[in-house]
C-alpha cells in the first residue's frame, strides 16, 4: 500500500528518506502491489463505467440523461443532500461540542452511538423507518389519519439518508476538535467573548477542516446511499427514485447506455468530491506549512468510490 | 486592585474525594505580584482558574476588586489569563490575537490598531503583527500572549506557569522583562508556578500551597527565614533533615546544640533543616576523626559546588560552597572533614493520634 501512503502524506510534509525500512527491490514490488490494487479495484470499474456509457457516442449519452425520470432523480438526489447535509453538520458541529467540551452522564454511550449507523446494514437502516412510520409501524395509524407520507415518499428518503450520513460529519468534528482540546475557547471566555462568538469565531475556523472533510464525505455518501433508500422509496418513478435507484431500475431494463450514463453522474461527483478535497488541502497547505497544522488527510478515493458499491453493475 | 479569596473549597468528582483546593484563603495585595507556589498538585492553578472564573469552588467566595465575583462568569470578570500553553489562536495573526478582546468589546477601526502597536511595543515585539503563532519561538508567544491579556485592560492580571514551557535561558530573561512590565503597568498580578526561585524573585508575596492548602503565606523573606512547618522549610531552597530528640532543651545537629522550641518536652522526637549554604566545611583541627565528615563527592554546577558529605551517624548532607572557597579549602573527595552548622530550623515533630 506503500503507493496510498506517498499519496496521503504527499499534501502535508515533504517526507524524508529514511534509512528505515524496506530495500528498493521490496519498495518496487510493494509498489506494483498497490498499483495494480488500484487498478483492478478503481481505475477499471471507473473506466468501464464512463466505457460503457459513451459505448454509443456522446449522442444517446446527452439523450440518456435528458429523460424526465433521470431529471427528476437528479432533482430528488440533490434535494435530498440538500437537506440531509445541512442536518448533519448542525447535528455534528452541536454532538462534537457537547462531547469535547463537557462531561456528562452517558457521554460515552453517545460517542459510541454516532457510529450506529456504519455498523447497521444499510438496509436495515432502511426498515427502522418502515417499521416506524409504514402503513403497519407505530405510527403508521396516526400519520394516515392525518393523511402524512413518509415512507414510499420524499420524508422518508431524506430521513434515511440523514440517518445512514450522519456519523460522517460528527465524527470528524469530534475527533478534530478533542485533539485540539479547549485552551483557545477558555482564552477567548477570559477575553470576554460569548459561547456564539467562541463557536464562531474561535471552534469554527480551528476545525475547518475537519468540517470540510467530513461535509464533503457526507455529501458524496447522501448522493450515493442505495439500500437503506431503496427500502424506504418504493421506487415510483419520477416521484421517489433517486440516482442509484435510477440505474438500477435502467440496468434491470437492459438500457444499459442510460444505467451508465447515470452511473457516470456519481463517478463524476466521486471525482468531483476527490478534486474538491484535494484542492482544500492544497490552499490550506500553502498557508499551513508553516504552521505546523496538518490537514486532515486520508484518502477519499476509496471510500466516495465504496459509497457506490451494489450500484454500478 | 485587589483579589481575595475566601474558604474556598474545590473537588473534582465525588464528595468523598479529596479536596484539590481545600479551605484556602488569601488576599493579594493591589499593584504587586504574589506568586501561588507550591508542588505539582498543590492546588495552585485550579485555584488560578478559580479566580479567573475557569472553575467554580464548591464552597467559599472569589473578591475581584472588593466585589463579590464568585458567581460571575470569565466572561465577565475582566481579567487577563495567561496560559502555560499560551492558548494563542492559531488562525489569527499576532495582530488579531492581540485585538480579539477588544473587538469583542465593540470596538473597531483606528483606536484598535494604535494598541494593538502599543502593546507590541511593550511586549517588544514591533512589526511582528502580522505573523501567525507557529513562525514565533516559546518566549515570542508567551509576550503575544501577555499582550493579549492586557489589551482588555485587565483589573488583575493572571498568569499560569507562564514560562513552564521555556528553556532556562529564555526563562531567566522573560522573568526579568515579566518585572520591568510590571512596574511600567502597575497591574495586580498573580503567579503561579512550581520554580520557587521564580516565585522568590517575581514576587512581594509568596502563597505557598501543599495538597491544596496554604502552607505558609508571606514575604519571599518571611518564608526562607522564618517557615512555618517541616514543608516550608524543606521545600523553600532545599534542606539536610537531621532527625534526633530533645536533649536538655536542645537539639544536637551534628556537633552543635541549637536550641529547641519552647515548650518541646525531654526526648521528644524533633527535625532539624539545615539549608546547603548554613552550612560550613572545614578542615579537622585535631578531633577525634570518629566524630568527622567524608567528603563522598564534589558536583560542579557553574559558579558553586555542591559537596556530599557522609555523617559518622550515616547521614549524608549537601553542603552548598562558592568555588573560590572550595579551592581554599582544597579538599578532594574520601577526605575528613568537620560539618559547622550555621544556622538551623528545628521543629518538634507533631504526634496526632
Amino acid at each position: 500500500m506503500s503507493g496510498v501512503l506517498t499519496q496521503r502524506t504527499g499534501g502535508n510534509a515533504r517526507r524524508r528518506d529514511t534509512r528505515v525500512g524496506e530495500s528498493a527491490v521490496t519498495r518496487a514490488i510493494l509498489t506494483a502491489i498497490a498499483l495494480l490494487f488500484l487498478a483492478v479495484f478503481l481505475v477499471a470499474p471507473i473506466v468501464t463505467v464512463f466505457g460503457a456509457a459513451f459505448s454509443k457516442g456522446v449522442g444517446p449519452y446527452w439523450d440518456a440523461l435528458h429523460q424526465d425520470e433521470t431529471l427528476d432523480a437528479i432533482r430528488l438526489t440533490l434535494l435530498t443532500a440538500g437537506i440531509a447535509v445541512p442536518l448533519n453538520v448542525v447535528f455534528g458541529i452541536a454532538a462534537a461540542w457537547l462531547i469535547s467540551k463537557y462531561d456528562f452522564w452517558g457521554k460515552s454511550a453517545l460517542v459510541t452511538l454516532v457510529d450506529l449507523p456504519f455498523s447497521v446494514s444499510p438496509v436495515i437502516s432502511g426498515l427502522i423507518f418502515v417499521l416506524l412510520f409504514g402503513a403497519h409501524g407505530w405510527f403508521g395509524p396516526y400519520l394516515s389519519e392525518h393523511d402524512i407520507k413518509i415512507i414510499f415518499a420524499v420524508p422518508g428518503i431524506v430521513m434515511a439518508t440523514t440517518f445512514v450520513t450522519f456519523p460522517l460529519v460528527a465524527r470528524e468534528v469530534i475527533a478534530v476538535m478533542q485533539a485540539q482540546g479547549s485552551d483557545e475557547e477558555e482564552a477567548a471566555l477570559t477575553l470576554g467573548a460569548s459561547g456564539w462568538q467562541i463557536l464562531l469565531r474561535i471552534t469554527l475556523p480551528k476545525v475547518r477542516w475537519g468540517l470540510i472533510y467530513g461535509i464533503i464525505l457526507c455529501n458524496a455518501r447522501a448522493m450515493g446511499e442505495f439500500g437503506a433508500v431503496s427500502v424506504v422509496s418504493g421506487h415510483v418513478r419520477g416521484l421517489t427514485n433517486t440516482l442509484p435507484l435510477q440505474v438500477e431500475i435502467l440496468y434491470n431494463e437492459y438500457n444499459f447506455v442510460g444505467a451508465f450514463a447515470v452511473a457516470s453522474l456519481l463517478c463524476a461527483l466521486a471525482l468531483l468530491t476527490l478534486v474538491v478535497k484535494k484542492v482544500a488541502e492544497w490552499s490550506v497547505s500553502a498557508r499551513d506549512a508553516r504552521r505546523a497544522a496538518s490537514p486532515h488527510a486520508k484518502s477519499v478515493a476509496v471510500e466516495a468510490c465504496s459509497s457506490f458499491e451494489g450500484v454500478v453493475p | 486592585m485587589t483579589v481575595r479569596v475566601s474558604n474556598v473549597v474545590k473537588r473534582f468528582g465525588a464528595d468523598t474525594d479529596a479536596a484539590a483546593v481545600n479551605d484556602v484563603s488569601f488576599e493579594a495585595k493591589p499593584g504587586a505580584i504574589t506568586s501561588l507556589l507550591g508542588p505539582s498538585g498543590s492546588g495552585k492553578s485550579t485555584l488560578l482558574r478559580m479566580i479567573a472564573g475557569l472553575e467554580v469552588p464548591n464552597s467559599g467566595r472569589v473578591f475581584i476588586d472588593g466585589t463579590d465575583a464568585t458567581e460571575r462568569s470569565p466572561q465577565h470578570r475582566n481579567v487577563g489569563f495567561v496560559f502555560q500553553s499560551y492558548a494563542l489562536f492559531k488562525h489569527m495573526t499576532v495582530a488579531d490575537n492581540i485585538a480579539f478582546g477588544m473587538k469583542i468589546r465593540g470596538l473597531r477601526g483606528a483606536a484598535v490598531q494604535k494598541r494593538v502597536t502599543e502593546l507590541l511595543g511593550l511586549v517588544q515585539l514591533p512589526g511582528y503583527g502580522s505573523r501567525f503563532p507557529a513562525q514565533l519561538s516559546g518566549g515570542q508567544r508567551q509576550r503575544v500572549a501577555l499582550a493579549r491579556a492586557l489589551a482588555i485592560e485587565p483589573k488583575v492580571l493572571l498568569l499560569d506557569e507562564p514560562f513552564g514551557a521555556l528553556d532556562t535561558q529564555v526563562r531567566l530573561e522573560l522573568r526579568e522583562w515579566l518585572l520591568s512590565l510590571h512596574e511600567q503597568t502597575g497591574i495586580t498580578t498573580l503567579l503561579v508556578t512550581h520554580d520557587q526561585e521564580e516565585a522568590l524573585e517575581l514576587s512581594e508575596h509568596i502563597v505557598l500551597l501543599n495538597e491544596g492548602r496554604v502552607a505558609q503565606a508571606g514575604s519571599p523573606h518571611d518564608l526562607y527565614d522564618h517557615p512555618a512547618n517541616e514543608f516550608v522549610a524543606s521545600f523553600l531552597g532545599g534542606a539536610n533533615v537531621f532527625k534526633g530528640r530533645v536533649k536538655n532543651g536542645a537539639a544536637q545537629v551534628g556537633s552543635q546544640s541549637i536550641p529547641a522550641p519552647s515548650g518541646a518536652r525531654e526526648g521528644t522526637p524533633l527535625q532539624a533543616f539545615v539549608r546547603p549554604h548554613n552550612i560550613r566545611v572545614r578542615k579537622p583541627t585535631g578531633q577525634n576523626p570518629v566524630d568527622l565528615g567524608k567528603i563522598e563527592r564534589l558536583t560542579r554546577v557553574g559558579g558553586y559546588v555542591k559537596v556530599y558529605v557522609s555523617l559518622p551517624t550515616g547521614e549524608s548532607i549537601t553542603v552548598q560552597m562558592s568555588k573560590t572557597d572550595l579551592d581554599e579549602l582544597a579538599v578532594e573527595p574520601g577526605d575528613p572533614v568537620a560539618v559547622d552548622v550555621v544556622d538551623a530550623k528545628v521543629f518538634v515533630q507533631s504526634y496526632s493520634i
